[in-house]
């Protein structure tokens, strides 16, 4: 007991500290997070809001890919992706295995399903009668996407921030693929396997009250976007 | 009179079958017209092409004399405004609602604000101003929806079923800003209802549909059944009554209640419709009396207040129910 108090006494004194080492692996969490949901959602928001609102063969089956597909493990997207980017696979020749970029394709993969679902149920959620009210209002065809946008925002949001959650915690991809690289592609979660590992449970610690952090911040928007939308 | 609307041949199929099927129909300018009929007439249907939103599939409308079809669609749906039946408000609050219209037409921020601002205190709403629609009651919502058309100033007002899920406060409020509008001859209103007597009260023309048609009478007396044309009797299931001569086919028959006659004994007069029945309902409506009679099928006739004293009539009496032949329209 007492060596995990002063554990954590030490953790908090790194975190507080403003730590070096501690903030860039922070900051690389979060940067390869972002414009891995940011090239997620370009491609799957409007697959989502198409699902949604077109009715074509296989749709179903497209519905019970993507539930099954938001539960899919992350060693086997790394595993799968490992194979791809590897030197002797298929995109070996960009040299992309253990850089940020592997790691940004990794987590896309991860969460396209996750944001293309979330995003097909925000776009359903939206009342029939809004077509029809729009035009009745005298909305020209751009206003009326405008107004549908507006209308499944909260829905939409929220499966943008499901997926950077998902990303931010994952620690396969992120150890398959970006391997673990000091100051290159060490990750919060990788950081905190491997200094546990080496039994350097202060920092390991520190990392994780941050990961929590994150995690307590985005679902603490999460939730005000969940009410917003009621 | 002109016309704000003219109707001419138009049909519309909706899920396989004729939705609409009007060979004319004229609908008055600065006037208020009530569209009866019972739920599934077409009402909405024909409301909805009345705003443009749907085209018909044959037939012509012209709306202020300029035909349909020529006219852009955009600018003819932005000259009407048509408040839906059971409408859906936006996400947001109640002003940014009524503002919406005006926002979409490219109004600025502060000169639709006072707009909205206006409509909202004349249907006494100021106070909800900056509540969120989603946590309006059914009757304040319905009210922010006809607000939200108002503040456009639309040429033509469409309301569909407008009173149907509002409570009586509410519909006292409507009714009077209706009246104000049918006294001012201000605006063209067009509101449809299943509520005879209602439509009677508030428009200067009532115009029946059943079964996507325009109809010829009103339909307060409304039966279905089958013509036997070789006897000139109207079989209703219920009761044979007798028809004009001339007529050789039809599925309805309508008898207006001003042509029926309520008399205590049996009449000996040359009426051939004559039935036995009870009173069920009476109710006072502009000023004339609104007497129900259950005879095998439910009549409504309408007498004046000297003729209720005389004839002694209230509820459970015993009374005939008597009208000529042709006094029965069918169709």
């Amino acid at each position: 007991m007492e060596y995990l108090l002063e554990a954590l006494g030490a953790a908090a004194l790194l975190v507080i500290g403003l730590d070096r080492e501690v903030y860039y692996v922070v900051w690389t969490s979060i940067s390869i997070t972002v414009v891995a949901v940011a090239l997620a959602s370009v491609a799957s928001i409007p697959l989502g809001i198409i699902t949604a609102v077109k009715s074509f063969t296989g749709k179903r089956l497209l519905l019970q890919t993507l539930n099954t597909l938001m539960a899919v493990p992350t060693v086997v997207i790394g595993l799968l992706l490992y194979g791809l980017l590897s030197r002797r696979g298929l995109l070996g020749d960009f040299g992309l295995l253990y850089t940020p970029a592997a790691i940004v394709i990794g987590q896309c993969l991860l969460i396209v399903p996750i944001i293309w679902n979330l995003t097909i149920n925000a776009v359903s959620a939206i009342d029939p009668r809004l077509p029809q009210t729009c035009r009745a209002l005298g909305a020209t065809q751009s206003q009326q996407i405008a107004l549908f946008l507006r209308e499944a925002r909260f829905g939409i949001m929220a499966a943008l921030v499901m997926g950077f959650g998902r990303a931010l915690s994952e620690v396969g991809i992120a150890m398959m693929l970006g391997g673990n690289i000091e100051g290159f592609t060490r990750t919060m979660t990788t950081a905190i396997a491997l200094e546990t590992s080496k039994g350097e449970f202060e920092l390991a610690l520190a990392l994780g009250i941050l990961l929590l952090a994150c995690a307590f911040i985005v679902n603490g928007i999460l939730q005000r976007l969940q009410r917003s939308a009621v | 009179m002109s016309a704000a609307y003219h109707l001419n041949e138009v049909r519309f199929r909706y899920g396989g079958r004729d939705a609409l099927n009007i060979d004319q129909l004229k609908l008055t300018a600065n006037r208020i017209s009530a569209i009866v009929g019972p739920n599934g007439a077409g009402k909405t249907t024909l409301l909805n092409l009345l705003a443009f939103l749907e085209s018909p599939l044959t037939g012509n409308i012209t709306f202020f004399g300029a035909p349909y079809g020529k006219l852009e669609n955009l600018k003819l749906r932005r000259r009407v405004g048509l408040v839906q039946q059971n409408p859906y408000l936006l996400r947001g609050t109640v002003l940014a609602n009524v503002e919406l219209g005006l926002k979409l037409r490219g109004v600025d921020k502060a000169e639709r604000t006072d707009c909205a601002m206006d409509v909202l205190a004349q249907m006494r709403l100021s106070a909800k101003a900056q509540v969120s629609a989603a946590q309006l009651s059914g009757g304040e919502a319905q009210k922010v929806a006809i607000g939200r058309i108002l503040v456009l100033e639309p040429e033509v007002l469409l309301l569909d079923e407008p009173f149907t899920y509002l409570d009586r406060g509410v519909i006292d409020e409507l009714e009077v800003l209706l009246a104000t509008i049918r006294d001012n001859r201000s605006q063209t209103v067009i509101f449809t209802t299943h509520d005879q007597l209602r439509a009677q009260a508030l428009a200067d023309s009532i115009h029946s549909i059943v079964d996507g048609r325009v109809i010829p009478a009103s339909l307060i007396n409304l039966y279905r059944g089958q013509l036997q044309s070789d006897n000139h009797v109207f079989d209703t299931g219920k009761l044979a009554i007798t028809v004009p001569e001339k007529i050789r086919s039809g599925d309805r028959i309508a008898i207006e209640p001003i042509h029926i006659v309520l008399s205590a004994t049996a009449l000996q007069s040359t009426m051939r419709n004559a039935f036995e029945g009870r009173i069920t309902a009476l109710r006072e409506q502009d000023g004339q009396v609104q007497v129900t009679v259950e005879a095998g099928e439910r009549f409504h006739a309408t007498i004046t207040h000297a003729s209720l004293e005389d004839l002694n009539l209230g509820i459970g009496k015993q009374v005939w129910v008597s009208f000529k032949s042709s006094a029965v329209r069918v169709f």
